[in-house]
């Protein structure tokens, strides 16, 4: 406990942007159950409140696994780029295209239309997550943190798509 | 969190929404985005033939503040010249728009696309 050990280490995976889903969830459940605070109901202060970091620290760290954005930008923490605020400002073409979708959804008046935009969502935010993936075991960093950022506008698209689209089909 | 009246002013009546010719050589765009909120803006500026700004233009998806960041910027610009709308900072923006701390990268994003709209202009009459 208390370690310096990173989350990949922690939850028993390997360090890589591919991830066994089903072996994430498997040793986060076992972490959980074994840090869960009524296991610690008769221990000592001290022991229930490091019993209580490491759950803390557990759920961290399958939040960002578990994330395609969050375990990608950890990567490159791990690998000394640090996460800030940037501006995307390189590539016009890209965020053109970020602006036409979006103004699609704004547009868009029937589940079918949404329902195809998140098709072509789904599908782009594959070609990202494989990008980042290639280029990040190539070692090219900064080329993955570029594909990071555009997955990051992808997947905050797709959020605001399925409330939409759940906003629709219950109304 | 809670907007300033004044953000709230400009996310309810966004000034100059809208878009201008991309072509157009009295026309420079500034695309830029924000990925770690997913915010997309984009700033359109027109000049005269005596390089002062007549029209400006925006589009932006993303929060309050972004939209008013813009929004603000586009009232500014109209009459200056490309070095005094070069010349606009962030701080500014934030401190008419009384952003707070968390809320300051969305000035930032406005400063970058009036920058971007200005180096794409210069580009084109070159």
């Amino acid at each position: 406990m208390g370690d310096q050990r990173n989350y990949f280490d922690l939850l028993g995976l390997p360090v890589d942007y591919k991830v066994d889903t089903q072996r994430l969830e498997l040793n986060f459940k076992k972490l959980q159950k074994q840090f869960h605070p009524d296991r610690y109901a008769t221990a000592t202060a001290g022991e229930q409140r490091l019993a209580m970091q490491m759950a803390t620290l557990i759920n961290t760290a399958y939040e960002t696994l578990n994330s395609p954005v969050g375990r990608g930008l950890y990567l490159l923490e791990l690998n000394g780029l640090a996460q800030e605020d940037r501006t995307l400002k390189s590539d016009p073409d890209f965020l053109f295209e970020q602006m036409a979708w979006r103004e699609k959804l704004s547009a868009a008046s029937s589940v079918k239309q949404m329902q195809d935009l998140l098709e072509k969502t789904d599908l782009n935010k594959e070609d990202f997550e494989a990008q980042f993936d290639q280029q990040f075991n190539a070692g090219n960093f900064l080329e993955a943190q570029q594909v990071i950022d555009k997955l990051q506008f992808v997947v905050k698209f797709r959020s605001e798509l399925l409330v939409r689209l759940s906003t629709m089909k219950n109304s | 969190m809670s907007y300033s009246d004044k953000v709230m002013d400009h996310y309810e009546n966004p000034r100059n929404v809208g878009s201008m010719d991309v072509e157009d050589n009295h026309v420079g765009t500034g695309m830029v985005g924000a990925p770690a909120c997913g915010d997309v803006m984009r700033l359109q500026i027109k000049v005269n033939d005596a390089g002062v700004i007549e029209d400006a233009k925006f589009k932006t998806y993303g929060c309050g503040s972004a939209i008013a960041s813009s929004s603000l910027l586009t009232e500014w610009v109209k009459g200056k010249t490309l070095d005094e709308a070069q010349e606009i900072k962030n701080t500014e923006i934030a401190e008419e728009l009384a952003l707070p701390p968390v809320k300051i990268h969305c000035s930032v994003l406005a400063e970058d696309a009036i920058k971007a709209a200005i180096s794409d202009l210069k580009e084109k009459q070159r």
